[in-house]
C-alpha cells in the first residue's frame, strides 16, 4: 500500500508506511489507540520536506490549500523597517517579528501574505481587533475576507479569527490554511492557545508583537511553534520617527481624609488577620492558602472583605475622580483614554463624568460607535478597563491617564502604545496616578521595569510629594 | 437557594443576587460550597442579555452633549466651559442634565442601566434539592479533570449497548481511547482515555474533554476511575473513584433508544428471510487498525452465526475513510458497511468507497434508511464467503 498522510484532529495519520520510511522521519510515533502511525500537524512541513528529500512518494491527503494569488489593490510603500522585517522573515517563512504598537504591524502582515500566496488564517485576542484587522486587509485585498468568531463562522482564502474560536475549529480546519499570523502573538505559548498553532499543518507562520517576553518564560516555546524572533525594533528606537515623542508623568494623589480613614481600618483588618492566620505571602501557594483560610470562619469572610475595601480604595479613591476632573479640563481639545484596573470604577467615572465607557459588556454596535465617533473627533475621551490595553487602532488619541492598574509590565506598555501613534506635531502624554502611601506603590514599580519608562518620572518613596517631578522620554 | 432562583423570574440579577447573598451569609458551611451552588444554579437561569435600543439612544444623546461641552463647542451656553478656564464638576452636570431633559440623579443612574446587574430574570431551570447535591459532586470531580492529562476507567461488567453510548460520548469529545481486557479478570475492560495529541505533547488541553465525558461514565453500574491531578504548582496528586460514590448523572440516557427506521428494516426482515434477527445490541469488534469497532446493529443466523453492521451518515465521513483503510487491510470481519448517498458528494471520499475491495463485497448504500432489499444479496454472500464467524 502507497504511503499517504491524513489530517486527524489536529495530527497527521500515516498509512501504508514502511518501517524503513519511517526510520528517517522524525517525530512519528505509533499509536495503540488507532493502530496507525501518527505525528503532530505543526510537523506537517518538516514530515513532507524529509519525505520529498528522500524521494519516498506518498498521496497527501492531508493538505486541504493550495497556492493562491492575492492581489493588491492598493500599493503599499514599506518603511526601511518593515521591509527589513518582511526580508527576515521571508528567508524562513516562519518567526516572530516584534514591532511597538502603531509600528505598522497590520500592513507588514499584508506584504507578506501578498508574497506567499497561501490561504491564511489571522489569530487575533479579541472581536474588536478582528473587525480592524477585516477593515484593513479589505483596503488592500480584492478577496472577500472572512471571518472566525463573535458568532460569525465565514471561512475564506484570507479569513480573521479570534484565538478562542480558532482553538475550538482547529481540529478540523487546521488543514486548510498555509499561513497562519498570530498577533499579539505573546498570547501563543498559553496553556490552551498553543494548540491553534500545534494542531495546524501551515508550513507558514508569523508571529507579531509588540512584546513577545513573558511573565512565565514561555517565549521560548513561542518561538517553537511559531519561528525564532528574525527581527525586533524597540518602542524608543521608533519614537520621534514612526511614533510620536511622549512623556510619562506619575502622579500620587492623597486620599480624601475620610477615605483614608476607612483605608488604615480595613488595611489593619486584613493584615491582622493574616498575622494571626500565619499566611506568607512569599510561600508560592501563598495566596491560595489566604483564600483558603478566609473562606473558613466569620473572621476570616471579614478580613477577605477588607482586603477587597482597601484595594478598592487605593485603586478607585474619591480623590483620583476629582484630579481626573482636573486633568479632563486641562486637555480639552486633546483626545484622551481613560485607562482603569476594573470595569466598576470605568463605569463609576462614565457615570460621574457622562462619558463613553467601553468594556466587554458594550454591545458591538455601540464598540464600533464608540470608537468610530472617536476616531473622528466627536467624542474626545473614552473610558475603558482593559479591552483596549491590546491592539485596537486609536491613531488620534495622544493622552493617557491610568486611574488604576495592575503590576504587569505588559499591559502598562501596551497602554502606553495606545497613544504613540505618530501625527504631524503630535505629543503625547501618559499620567499615572497612584494613591499614597497605599500599595499600590508598589504595584506602579512592578509595572514599570522595562526600557519603555526608562528615565521617565518615577515615585520618590511612599510618603513622598503630591506631585512628582516630569522627565521626558523618548523624545525625538 | 432553589426557592430563589425559582421566585427570581421577572426580577433583575442585581435583586437575585442581594437575595442569594442573604442566603449564603447564613449558610454555616464553607463558603466556597455555596459559591459553587449558586455557580450551578446561575448556569441553570437565562438572562434578557439583548441590547436595549432605547437606552443606546439616550447615550448617544448624552455623549454628544458631554463631548460638545468638554470641548468648548456646546450649543448650551455654559459660559464658564471654554478651553483654559476651570469649570466645577457640578455645573457641568446640570448642564448636560439639562440639556437632555431630566435630572442628574436620574441620567446617572439611566446612564448604563442595561449592565449585567440591571439584566432581567428570563427563566430558571427548576431542579430537586437532592439533584443539586449530586451535580455539585460531579461538579468537583469535572474540576479535578480539568487538571488532567489523561484517565482510566476500569468497567467490570459493562453490557455492550452502555459500552457503545460510553464510546460515543467519547467521539463526541474528541478523545481517543485505548481498550484492553484486564488481566485479572478477563470479562472487565480498561480504557485508557486521553487526546489525540496526546502522545505528542504533555497536555493538559483534554481535560475540558475529560470533564465533559464523566457523567457519561456515571451511567455505567460498575466502574473505577484513576487520573493524575496536577494542581498547586504542579504537584502530582491521584484522583481515584468508584461507582460507590453514588453520584448521579445529570446526562440523558439513550440506551433503549431503536430509530423508527431501523424498526422498519427489522420488520421487513423477518417478513422477507424469517432466518436473520436485527437487533441494535451489537458487540464491537477487534479490527485491525482500530482496536474496537462499535457496529451499529447486529444481525442474527438462526444457525447461530453473526454479522455486524455499520451505518455512515453525512456528518460520518472521516470516520468512513478510516473504516475503509482498516477494512481493505484485512480480509475477514464479520461487517457489513452502510453508506449514505450524500456521503459520495465528496468526490475524494466517493473514490475511495468506489474503489475499496472489501465495499464491493460487503458495503451497500442507502438513502433514508438501509433496506432489505439491499442487505439480503450482502448476507447470502456472507454466508457463503466467510468461513470464521464472531
Amino acid at each position: 500500500m502507497k504511503l499517504s498522510l491524513h489530517f486527524d484532529k489536529g495530527t497527521i495519520l500515516l498509512y501504508g508506511a514502511e518501517e524503513d520510511q519511517l526510520a528517517l522521519v522524525e517525530d512519528v510515533d505509533w499509536d495503540e489507540r488507532t493502530q496507525c502511525y501518527r505525528a503532530p500537524a505543526a510537523d506537517y512541513r518538516r514530515l513532507v520536506t524529509t519525505l520529498r528529500e528522500q524521494k519516498i512518494s506518498f498521496q497527501d491527503h492531508a493538505r486541504k490549500f493550495s497556492v493562491e494569488t492575492f492581489s493588491l489593490k492598493k500599493k503599499i510603500t514599506p518603511r526601511s523597517f518593515q521591509q527589513e522585517a518582511a526580508d527576515a522573515w521571508f528567508t524562513e517563512q516562519r518567526g516572530v517579528v516584534a514591532l511597538p504598537t502603531g509600528a505598522g504591524k497590520t500592513i507588514l502582515a499584508v506584504m507578506l501574505i501578498a508574497k506567499t500566496g497561501r490561504p491564511t488564517l489571522i489569530h487575533v485576542p479579541t472581536i474588536d481587533l478582528m473587525r480592524q484587522w477585516k477593515e484593513v486587509l479589505s483596503e488592500y485585498f480584492d478577496s472577500p475576507i472572512g471571518l472566525l468568531g463573535g458568532g460569525i463562522n465565514d471561512i475564506q482564502p484570507i479569513t480573521v479569527a479570534t484565538y478562542d474560536s480558532a482553538l475550538i475549529h482547529v481540529p478540523h480546519k487546521g488543514n486548510q490554511f498555509g499561513l497562519l499570523v498570530f498577533d499579539e502573538c505573546h498570547h501563543l505559548p498559553g496553556e490552551q492557545y498553543q494548540f491553534t498553532a500545534l494542531g495546524s499543518i501551515a508550513p507558514f507562520r508569523l508571529g507579531l508583537t509588540a512584546t513577545p517576553e513573558r511573565a512565565d518564560g514561555k517565549e521560548s516555546h513561542l518561538y517553537d511553534i511559531c519561528g525564532s524572533l528574525c527581527y525586533e525594533v524597540h518602542i524608543d528606537e521608533l519614537s520621534g520617527r514612526t511614533l510620536a515623542p511622549y512623556q510619562v508623568e506619575t502622579i500620587e494623589v492623597e486620599m480624601r481624609p475620610d477615605e483614608r480613614e476607612q483605608y488604615e481600618r480595613a488595611r489593619e483588618t486584613y493584615t491582622n488577620f493574616v498575622r494571626k492566620a500565619r499566611v506568607n505571602f512569599q510561600h508560592p501557594n501563598g495566596w491560595s492558602i489566604f483564600l483558603r483560610k478566609t473562606s473558613e470562619s466569620p473572621e476570616g469572610r471579614e478580613a477577605f472583605k477588607a482586603y477587597l475595601l482597601q484595594k478598592k480604595l487605593s485603586q478607585a479613591s474619591g480623590a483620583k475622580e476629582e484630579f481626573l476632573w482636573k486633568l479632563i479640563q486641562q486637555h480639552r481639545g486633546d483626545r484622551m483614554l481613560v485607562f482603569t484596573q476594573d470595569n466598576e470604577m470605568a463605569y463609576r467615572i462614565g457615570r460621574s463624568f457622562m462619558l463613553p465607557v467601553l468594556t466587554h459588556h458594550t454591545k458591538l454596535p455601540e464598540r464600533e460607535a464608540f470608537l468610530k465617533a472617536f476616531r473622528t473627533g466627536e467624542y474626545p475621551i473614552l473610558v475603558t478597563s482593559k479591552v483596549l490595553n491590546e491592539g485596537v487602532d486609536v491613531p488620534d488619541a495622544n493622552v493617557g491617564v491610568i486611574v488604576s492598574g495592575s503590576g504587569s509590565i505588559r499591559e502598562h506598555v501596551q497602554r502606553l502604545g495606545r497613544i504613540l501613534r505618530a501625527r504631524p506635531g503630535k505629543q503625547a502624554m501618559l499620567y499615572e496616578l497612584v494613591s499614597g502611601d497605599t500599595g499600590e506603590y508598589f504595584t506602579n514599580q512592578r509595572r514599570r521595569k522595562h526600557r519603555a519608562y526608562e528615565g521617565t518620572s518615577v515615585l520618590p518613596n511612599q510618603s513622598g510629594q503630591n506631585y512628582s517631578q516630569i522627565n521626558q522620554s523618548g523624545s525625538s | 437557594m432553589i426557592i430563589v432562583f425559582s421566585g427570581s423570574v421577572g426580577d433583575v440579577r442585581e435583586k437575585l443576587e442581594q437575595s442569594t447573598k442573604q442566603v449564603l451569609d447564613a449558610f454555616p458551611g464553607n463558603a466556597v460550597v455555596g459559591r459553587g451552588l449558586e455557580k450551578l444554579l446561575l448556569d441553570r437561569t437565562e438572562f434578557d442579555t439583548e441590547a436595549k435600543s432605547e437606552l443606546s439612544e439616550l447615550r448617544e444623546k448624552i455623549f454628544s452633549c458631554s463631548s460638545a461641552l468638554l470641548q468648548g463647542k456646546s450649543a448650551v451656553g455654559l459660559r464658564g466651559f471654554k478651553v483654559g478656564t476651570e469649570v466645577g464638576l457640578e455645573e457641568y452636570r446640570n448642564a448636560v442634565a439639562q440639556e437632555i431633559g431630566i435630572s442628574v440623579v436620574e441620567l446617572r443612574s439611566q446612564l448604563y442601566g442595561d449592565l449585567p446587574h440591571f439584566q432581567q430574570v428570563l427563566g430558571f431551570r427548576k431542579m430537586s434539592a437532592e439533584g443539586l447535591l449530586h451535580r455539585y459532586n460531579c461538579a468537583q470531580i469535572q474540576g479535578l479533570l480539568l487538571r488532567c492529562e489523561a484517565m482510566t476507567i476500569l468497567l467490570p461488567d459493562t453490557g455492550a449497548a452502555r459500552l457503545r453510548q460510553l464510546l460515543k460520548y467519547l467521539r463526541f469529545n474528541k478523545l481517543l481511547c485505548k481498550i484492553s481486557r484486564n488481566r485479572d479478570h478477563e470479562k472487565s475492560l480498561v480504557l485508557e482515555i486521553d487526546g489525540p495529541l496526546s502522545m505528542f505533547v504533555n497536555t493538559q488541553k483534554y481535560g475540558l474533554n475529560l470533564a465533559n465525558l464523566f457523567p457519561a461514565i456515571l451511567h455505567q453500574p460498575r466502574w473505577e476511575l484513576e487520573a493524575e491531578v496536577r494542581i498547586r504548582k504542579n504537584q502530582s496528586h491521584i484522583l481515584k473513584l468508584n461507582q460507590i460514590c453514588g453520584i448521579r448523572s445529570h446526562y440523558r440516557q439513550f440506551l433503549s433508544y431503536v430509530p423508527e427506521e431501523i424498526e422498519l428494516l427489522s420488520l421487513q426482515l423477518t417478513k422477507k428471510i424469517s432466518s436473520w434477527e436485527l437487533t441494535s445490541s451489537a458487540d464491537y469488534l477487534q479490527l485491525t487498525g482500530e482496536s474496537v469497532c462499535f457496529p451499529d446493529y447486529l444481525l442474527t443466523h438462526s444457525s447461530g452465526k453473526k454479522v455486524a453492521m455499520e451505518l455512515f451518515h453525512t456528518w460520518h465521513a472521516a470516520p468512513l475513510g478510516d473504516r475503509l483503510q482498516q477494512l481493505d487491510s484485512q480480509s475477514h470481519a464479520p461487517l457489513l458497511v452502510g453508506v449514505n448517498r450524500s456521503l459520495l458528494k465528496n468526490e475524494e471520499l466517493a473514490e475511495k468507497v468506489e474503489s475499496s475491495p472489501y465495499f464491493s463485497r460487503f458495503g451497500f448504500y442507502f438513502r433514508e434508511a438501509p433496506t432489505a432489499a439491499k442487505i439480503i444479496p450482502l448476507l447470502d454472500e456472507w454466508l457463503q464467503n466467510v468461513r470464521k464467524l464472531l
